[in-house]
């Protein structure tokens, strides 16, 4: 039988959330937490990381749920999978951007292995998770030795699977705000097929009040090293009654955005990315707008 | 076409996926034997070097190695994993050692290592030490035939492994051309697909005893028994190949792979070897489809349509070897005449070395290039005279009797027209289409289009056929069926099962076919390729059953006193035909052949060989409905209809799932499928499945595969091929369904939303010009 073996390992099976987090303390670089394995076992198996201590956190009681609704924000339990997520009827009804982006993810036998912290936390800028979940305005809750951290997605990536996580840190849970009366939201993405990580994803948020966009979110993926927000974009709408004309100029001023910077590679081209930027800034605001096209 | 027929035309489960669900089939990939140790090569990590030495000592030390090999090990005769050489007399180039002085390719094999395990073995590759001598590389067709441009082979000047030529010529072109009312031309290019099976490519060798057996995903045993020999220079006999089953095929296993470098590696180690190779690997250095990188081509016909002149060029990136370079063009050639009446055809192959990995073949060989620009330009032609695509098609589709692919063959049968129409109605094609130049708003548009072919059921008269088929009697009344098909998966002996029991008046369960199979018991055949499983030998199959029948006939009829001809056989009873009352169990005289104690025993074993001459074109037309998103490029395919002229179907659900899965390979090819190599350093940046994207079910569009029964006179109960006509169509109908929903004409496959757009805004900025 031909096998491949991986470099050795210690074991832990972690029964609580600072037992683990001592553990991935005392082992600094050296160790690896897991969870759903998607992104660990694949980079073991390639020989792209090689941990000597591996703390599976499956075993921590709590952490697997999904709670709340529009009124209240969401709770995002770090075990929670992204089937879990794709079956949640708070995603369902409430957070139908996040539902959308989690369900055209790979195959439903990924999403049983998968977990939507897992998702983010691998640091790839073409997570579709990780963009709506930066234009709902999501935090992370990262549980360390020292004081827990709560911290606004958009500032949790460094670069390409570069995050601000220490040793010994995890994320127990996304806490996703509440969505104020006026509030909409879309996701949109563009891949070679159906489970192709995204050549470009957009996600946006608004909220409109008598008419006025009082608040604007755009995330734009796959263009940058990290997850970007579009703030010319948004500071375009902010204020303004969004009209036509305005949100062609607001999703112009996104693929124009100087963090729009996306790259040729097998999946698409520099171009093609950034002009999709603007596409699908556009048909998002045009979708949370409530506007029709054709 | 005939009577009532009991087990033809049933929908019988196929016996070895029983197996395969369960888990309990053998593949390379879980083939075991007592001491076996795995082998592992060392690749070129240069497209194009000079193998200055190999230091193998340091590998050699480590515990747990029992051999490595490089081309000191190589007895240096000359051959091609293309193992179909042997199919026409003077073979195809053959240009490649096991281990050669220079490495051609990123991913070629330097060296190779056989130990007690992976881990070992891995180990040991690393711990060889090549000095290689770099050397300047060229990654186009284009550079390569430049003054000065790098050689791949010494003896190929400005790397032209076959210069233009001209095949199969007829008429007089120019003149035709001279005498069109509408001529339109376009050059077309087409990507490297690769086979993608599911099974890596792998195999198991032993060398025992002075014999060497290989368990190979070969496709083509017999011959792959004959090459390895030839590569090894040890005789032919010494060599035993046994085929369980392959996890891959579509043309995958019509060359060796992994073979060559396993045989060195048992021979030296004296235990067997299995050398089964990763993903990445297989991606790397299994030849992949025939690269037919350019194809130009123009077409002149008559205001009415007739058609007048075809002229047409396919050039072929041979890749480092000539692999099947030459019969992809060839095909694609050959398989271009068939279609349609011209009066005139003058149409050429070439054939270019670069520091690619060479090709083999994949279902569609050249068939599926050539399709796709003749199909785009019959579409153009006919919005030009303005006639329906579909008409068109219909009216100038060569019929029986006409001219096959090659020089004197003749169509026996042609169902395109039924084809055209139950394709038509099914789309919807009188509602949807709106005439040429019909106008579309919106940002998402869409559209339709058809596209036509006929390709054929093995490659006679041009190539070797030769198949033999055995069937070997029990003394309950059944019997084995031995041939050679290959097993990929394709359901066939399902389709041979059930021709021997209907011809033989017995049950499908009672026919079992040979698993694994293996040179040392069957007869020579040929193998799979060409499509030619069910017709070529279901024939021999058929054949063989006939034979046996009239056995059984003769010894019945002295068992009952009545005359052989005064009998037939059903439902396992032979009985006399004016008196069905008057019979005998067929196995009463099965166990009597065996069982027979009035010194009367001779067990029925018959073989039947085959040598087919005639050619039996399956037809089919393609109808794609797409939708376009104008601002994205994104082509959704609504609906994709496939109608096959089968002849007959032997088995409905093997054909229907031969056809579907086509389907699928076809989209994939047409919309994203695309090996992609470094053009700065010959490095496949799709290696691996993340990478190179096939099409899995969720991209799977509404799909249907109808099927035409119109018989055939030459074939297994009027039987035609259907292996690899499912993937023919989905790239031209969907191009053309393109320009009928955006009016944009694409020449390049895949049909990426990166070039549809690029297409649609040169389109509006020539148009506002």
């Amino acid at each position: 039988m031909l096998f491949r073996a991986l470099s050795p390992f210690s074991y832990w099976e972690a029964k609580s959330i600072s037992e683990a987090n001592e553990i991935l303390f005392s082992n600094g670089k050296k160790a690896a937490l897991l969870a759903g394995g998607c992104s660990l076992f694949p980079q073991m198996k390639n020989g792209l990381t090689k941990p000597e201590v591996i703390v599976n956190i499956t075993t921590i009681e709590g952490l697997r749920f999904i709670e709340g609704n529009r009124d209240e924000g969401l709770r995002i339990g770090s075990l929670a999978t992204l089937r879990d997520g794709e079956k949640s009827p708070a995603l369902r009804q409430d957070y139908g951007s996040l539902f959308d982006a989690i369900t055209q993810i790979a195959s439903v036998q990924v999403k049983n292995m998968g977990t939507i912290v897992g998702n983010i936390t691998e640091g790839t800028p073409a997570s579709d998770v990780a963009t709506i979940l930066t234009a709902l305005g999501a935090k992370v809750k990262i549980v360390g030795l020292g004081e827990d951290k709560i911290v606004p997605l958009d500032s949790f990536y460094v670069h390409v699977r570069k995050t601000i996580l220490e040793p010994g840190e995890m994320i127990t849970e996304i806490l996703v705000p509440p969505l104020p009366d006026g509030t909409r939201t879309a996701f949109l993405n563009l891949a070679k097929t159906k489970e192709d990580p995204a050549k470009v994803n957009v996600g946006v948020l608004t909220r409109v009040v008598d008419g006025v966009c009082e608040e604007a979110r755009i995330a734009v993926g796959a263009v940058a090293p990290v997850i970007i927000r579009a703030k010319k974009a948004e500071a375009i709408l902010q204020g303004e009654k969004p009209e036509p004309s305005l949100i062609a100029k607001a999703a112009e001023a996104a693929r124009d955005d100087k963090g729009v910077r996306p790259i040729t590679d097998i999946r698409s081209t520099a171009a093609y990315r950034k002009e999709m930027v603007e596409v699908l800034t556009r048909r998002a605001l045009h979708k949370t707008f409530q506007i029709t096209t054709h | 076409m005939q009577e009532e027929l009991r087990v033809v035309g049933k929908r019988v489960p196929v016996k070895e996926n029983f197996d395969k669900v369960q888990g309990k089939a053998d593949y390379c990939a879980t083939i075991t034997l007592p001491g076996m140790l795995v082998g592992k090569l060392l690749h070129s990590p240069h497209a194009h070097a000079r193998v200055v030495s190999v230091d193998t000592s340091r590998a050699e030390g480590l515990q747990g190695v029992k051999a490595v090999v490089t081309k000191k090990d190589d007895p240096r005769k000359i051959f091609t994993w293309n193992v179909m050489t042997y199919q026409l007399p003077d073979g195809e180039p053959q240009d490649q050692y096991i281990f050669d002085d220079v490495v051609r390719y990123v991913g070629e094999p330097v060296a190779a290592v056989a130990a007690v395990n992976e881990e070992i073995a891995k180990k040991a590759v690393d711990l060889i030490e090549v000095e290689y001598d770099v050397l300047p590389a060229v990654f186009s067709v284009e550079d390569a035939v430049k003054k000065g441009a790098p050689r791949v082979h010494d003896t190929a000047e400005n790397n032209i492994g076959a210069p233009p030529t001209p095949v199969f010529c007829y008429g007089d072109v120019e003149k035709d051309f001279s005498e069109s009312d509408t001529i339109v031309e376009g050059v077309f290019s087409t990507s490297k697909q690769s086979q993608a099976g599911l099974e890596n490519a792998g195999c198991v060798a032993e060398w025992r005893n002075g014999r060497l057996t290989v368990w190979s995903q070969a496709q083509l045993p017999h011959m792959t028994k004959r090459m390895i020999a030839q590569a090894l220079d040890i005789p032919e006999s010494t060599v035993r190949v046994i085929q369980p089953f392959a996890g891959t095929g579509f043309g995958a296993g019509t060359d060796l792979c992994p073979e060559p470098y396993a045989c060195l590696l048992t021979m030296k180690a004296g235990a067997p070897v299995k050398v089964a190779l990763t993903r990445s690997e297989d991606l790397r250095m299994r030849f992949t489809r025939e690269h037919i990188v350019r194809v130009e081509m123009k077409m002149g016909v008559k205001k009415d349509g007739t058609p007048m002149a075809l002229k047409a060029k396919y050039t072929g990136d041979a890749g480092a070897y000539m692999g099947k370079i030459l019969s992809g063009c060839g095909v694609a050639l050959a398989s271009n005449i068939t279609e349609y009446e011209f009066k005139s055809m003058y149409q050429e192959i070439e054939a270019i070395y670069t520091h690619h990995l060479a090709c083999g073949a994949m279902r569609g060989f050249g068939g599926m290039q050539s399709t796709f620009a003749r199909e785009i330009l019959v579409d153009e032609v006919c919005e030009k005279i303005g006639m329906n695509p579909i008409e068109f098609r219909k009216k100038y589709h060569r019929g029986v009797g006409g001219l096959g692919w090659f020089p004197d063959t003749k169509i026996s049968s042609c169902g395109l027209d039924a084809c055209l129409d139950v394709g038509a109605e099914r789309i919807g094609w009188k509602g949807k289409w709106q005439g040429w130049g019909a106008k579309k708003e919106g940002i998402r548009r869409r559209g339709v289009g058809v596209a036509a072919m006929g390709w054929l059921s093995g490659a006679q008269p041009m190539l070797l056929e030769h198949t033999n088929a055995t069937l070997k009697f029990n003394s309950d009344g059944t019997c084995t069926l031995i041939g050679s098909p290959g097993l990929l998966g394709q359901g066939v002996l399902a389709a041979h099962c059930q021709i021997a029991a209907e011809v033989l008046g017995i049950d499908y369960d009672d026919v079992r076919p040979l698993t694994p199979q293996d040179t040392d018991i069957t007869g020579f055949d040929i193998g799979t390729h060409a499509s030619r499983g069910c017709y070529c030998i279901g024939r021999a199959v058929e054949k063989a059953a006939q034979q046996a029948r009239e056995l059984f006939l003769e010894r019945a009829s002295k068992k009952l006193g009545v005359a052989a001809d005064a009998l037939d056989i059903k439902e396992r009873r032979i009985f006399c035909k004016d008196d069905p009352e008057k019979g005998i169990e067929f196995r009463e005289i099965a166990q009597d052949t065996i069982y027979s104690f009035g010194k009367d025993c001779r067990q029925i074993t018959v073989n039947a060989t085959i040598e087919p001459t005639e050619f039996a074109p399956p037809w089919q037309a393609g109808f794609a409905e797409v939708e376009v998103d104008t601002e994205t490029g994104v082509v959704e395919v609504i609906k994709m209809i496939i109608a096959h002229d089968i002849g007959r179907a032997i088995n409905p659900t093997v054909v229907e799932g031969q056809l579907e899965g086509g389907q699928l390979q076809g989209i994939g090819f047409a919309l994203f499928e695309d090996i992609i190599i470094s053009s700065e350093n010959g490095v496949n940046l799709t290696d691996s499945f993340n990478k190179y994207k096939i099409a899995s079910m969720l991209d799977c569009p509404d799909h249907e595969a109808l099927l035409v029964e119109l018989g055939d006179p030459t074939g297994p109960f009027s039987a035609k091929s259907c292996g690899e006509s499912g993937i023919f169509l989905q790239a031209p109908a969907i191009a053309n369904a393109i320009y009928d929903a955006v009016g944009i004409r694409l020449r390049d496959v895949p049909m990426t939303p990166e070039r549809v757009l690029a297409a649609l805004k040169n389109k509006s900025s020539t148009q506002t010009n």
